[in-house]
């Protein structure tokens, strides 16, 4: 029994049978698929919030230990000279098929680049001295007679040959 | 922004924006268009006056931005209001973006030079092309074998072109391309869904699945052109997906220049670039039109489409043709005698693949796109859709045969180093893959 106020006055309603639920209609096997991909997705995204957080958390904890270092650093300070030159003549010591030799060389080469550096260092008219010692670079120099040119805070040597193709001509 | 504003210009040449929903897509469309056409622009530098030349790249920008906008403004095309709904779920998504990729740019910091593979390979091109002179194809030389000579240049281009308004070739410069790719790659799914009128928040999943994954982002900010080839890859798909449903002829010339600069930014891109090409035309002429594509829609313009894929071809040609030295680290293990190949590199590379995909460092990933594909099966692999696996599975299985092929590495080490990178490029296209059925078949309001 319920009660309708209409215009001030109160009417009696007679009560209806209800003879058939009002139901939602059944979630199809397309909804239900769509609605687990979203709730996965949403699931892997805070999952990877927090393994995001991590990370960058360990990341930057390591580059406070260890701060972010580049080989090729060692090579900076001569491009100047070099403005125009195409190849330079690399010599080294150091056993280049070693991974820690290699990877300086080729940091190295990006450094240096457009300049490319060239093992076989005979024929060109600069000469860079990456040696393990500054002993080795100088006998180095002057076992090939190399005029020293300049040398950079972290050792390295940029020599001119004066017996190169270029300079003789 | 010139290169976006150019971008956006020829855009709305080639492709009117009729909804404001449309628009975020446009715009995120817009800028990779522009820098890709910059990137061409900067190779015709090199090609006409054999060195690089601030006052010629910048007069070409100059000439290209007042002739965009001297024929986007011949025939008036007023831009559709962006209603408040529209401004506001941009904004909202914009706020959302811009906070992940914020994180995503300190990550990147760590790594200010990017991964190895970016200054030995990417960089160094670019510091070649930029301040090389006239000596810039020395970079090309096969004595520097492991700078890989024989990529093509699209990412190196885009980096000159950035340091061009700079003195000297600043590593600020290839970070940012990282960094816009980065976001440009993540916010065109949610662009595109966004576009199909799909409901607020499920355009961002696949945008945050992205941003807030951090091997993604590890890989997005390493300054590879990876990133370049994921965003062109799912960039020029939309585009062909479009240009299937007949909905504008616009659509099938964008997705030629896209391709066209897929091809120019990995060896893998052309091939890709290729069969996606061809794929896209044999499905246009087997497809049936169904009812709810426009009938009256003419016909797809071929010869438009195939000239003007052949033309943004056209710098990957030139550069394969004339100035690649060639693939200086391959060696045909079917015809070598010390190096062959054997059965034991297929078994390697089919239990990578599998290790790999199941690999912590995803997330699982790739597990829940497998099984986004399979619960919603029929729908992913019919229509408009059956695109998107053939041309990935075509591409995989050309990307596998190659490791098999090409016997000049360790295959254990090559696949340790390099496919992550390749299942990198397709993961965008793969999620718009799995997102794309569940919005495109709501009515756009």
């Amino acid at each position: 029994m319920s009660t309708e106020k209409a215009g001030g006055l109160s009417t009696q309603i007679s009560p209806k049978i209800i003879l058939a639920m009002k139901t939602r209609p059944r979630c199809s096997l397309k909804q239900c698929a769509s609605a687990l991909i979203l709730t996965i997705a949403c699931g892997m995204i805070a999952f990877n919030i927090r393994d995001y957080h991590r990370t960058f958390s360990q990341t930057r904890q390591k580059r406070q230990d260890v701060p972010y270092t580049f080989l090729g650093i060692q090579f900076s300070g001569l491009q100047d000279i070099l403005t125009g030159t195409e190849t330079i003549g690399y010599l080294t010591d150091k056993d280049l098929n070693a991974q820690q030799h290699a990877m300086q060389f080729a940091q190295a080469q990006f450094m240096l680049a457009p300049v490319i550096l060239d093992t076989n260092f005979s024929g060109h008219e600069y000469i860079l001295l990456d040696c393990s010692r500054p002993d080795i670079t100088w006998a180095f120099i002057n076992k090939f007679r190399l005029q020293p040119l300049r040398r950079n805070q972290f050792g390295v040597v940029l020599a001119r040959n004066p017996r190169s193709v270029k300079v003789a001509f | 922004m010139i290169s976006a504003i150019s971008g956006f210009c020829l855009l709305g040449l080639v492709l009117p924006c009729r909804h404001p929903k449309d628009f975020p897509c446009h715009a995120v469309l817009s800028a990779g268009l522009g820098l890709g056409i910059s990137a061409f622009l900067t190779w015709t530098c090199f090609l006409l006056l054999q060195q690089f030349h601030k006052t010629y790249l910048i007069s070409c920008h100059v000439v290209l931005l007042l002739a965009l906008l001297y024929f986007y403004n011949k025939k008036p095309r007023t831009l559709p209001g962006l209603d408040k709904k529209t401004a506001l779920d941009t904004a909202l998504a914009a706020v959302l973006l811009a906070i992940t990729l914020t994180a995503a740019w300190h990550f990147g910091q760590f790594y200010p030079l990017g991964g190895w593979d970016a200054w030995q390979v990417w960089n160094i091109k670019a510091k070649f092309l930029f301040l090389g002179g006239g000596h810039w194809r020395n970079m090309l030389q096969p004595s520097l074998w492991q700078t890989s000579p024989h990529y093509p240049l699209l990412l190196p281009l885009i980096n000159v072109w950035g340091w061009t308004f700079q003195e000297s070739a600043s590593p600020v410069t290839p970070f940012l391309t990282a960094i816009i790719f980065t976001g440009l790659t993540a916010f065109l799914p949610w662009a595109i869904l966004y576009s199909w009128g799909a409901r607020r928040g499920v355009p961002l999943l696949p945008a945050l699945l992205l941003l807030t994954h951090p091997f993604f982002i590890t890989l997005g900010t390493s300054q590879y052109a990876d990133i370049l080839f994921a965003f062109y890859l799912l960039a020029s798909l939309f585009c062909l997906l479009k240009s299937l449903d007949h909905e504008h002829a616009g659509y099938g010339i964008l997705a030629s220049l896209f391709l066209g600069m897929l091809s120019f930014s990995k060896p893998e891109g052309t091939l890709l670039a290729l069969q996606a090409f061809a794929s896209t035309v044999i499905m246009q002429m087997i497809l049936p039109k169904t009812a709810g594509q426009n009938t009256a829609a003419p016909r797809p313009p071929w010869g438009a489409w195939i000239a003007i894929f052949c033309l943004a071809l056209i710098p990957t040609i030139i550069f394969n043709v004339f100035y690649s030295p060639g693939n200086q680290t391959f060696i045909n293990g079917l015809s070598s005698s010390s190096h062959p190949a054997s059965l034991f590199r297929v078994k390697m590379i089919l239990a990578f693949l599998t290790v790999e995909l199941k690999s912590p460092k995803w997330n699982g990933i790739w597990i829940f796109i497998l099984s986004g594909l399979l619960l919603q099966a029929p729908k992913c692999f019919q229509g408009k859709w059956l695109l998107i696996p053939v041309v990935l599975l075509i591409y995989l299985s050309s990307v596998l045969s190659y490791y098999f092929l090409n016997t000049y590495f360790k295959i254990d080490w090559w696949l340790q180093v390099s496919l992550h990178r390749i299942l990198f490029t397709l993961l965008p296209t793969c999620l718009f893959w799995v997102f794309g059925p569940l919005c495109s078949s709501r009515p756009r309001q």
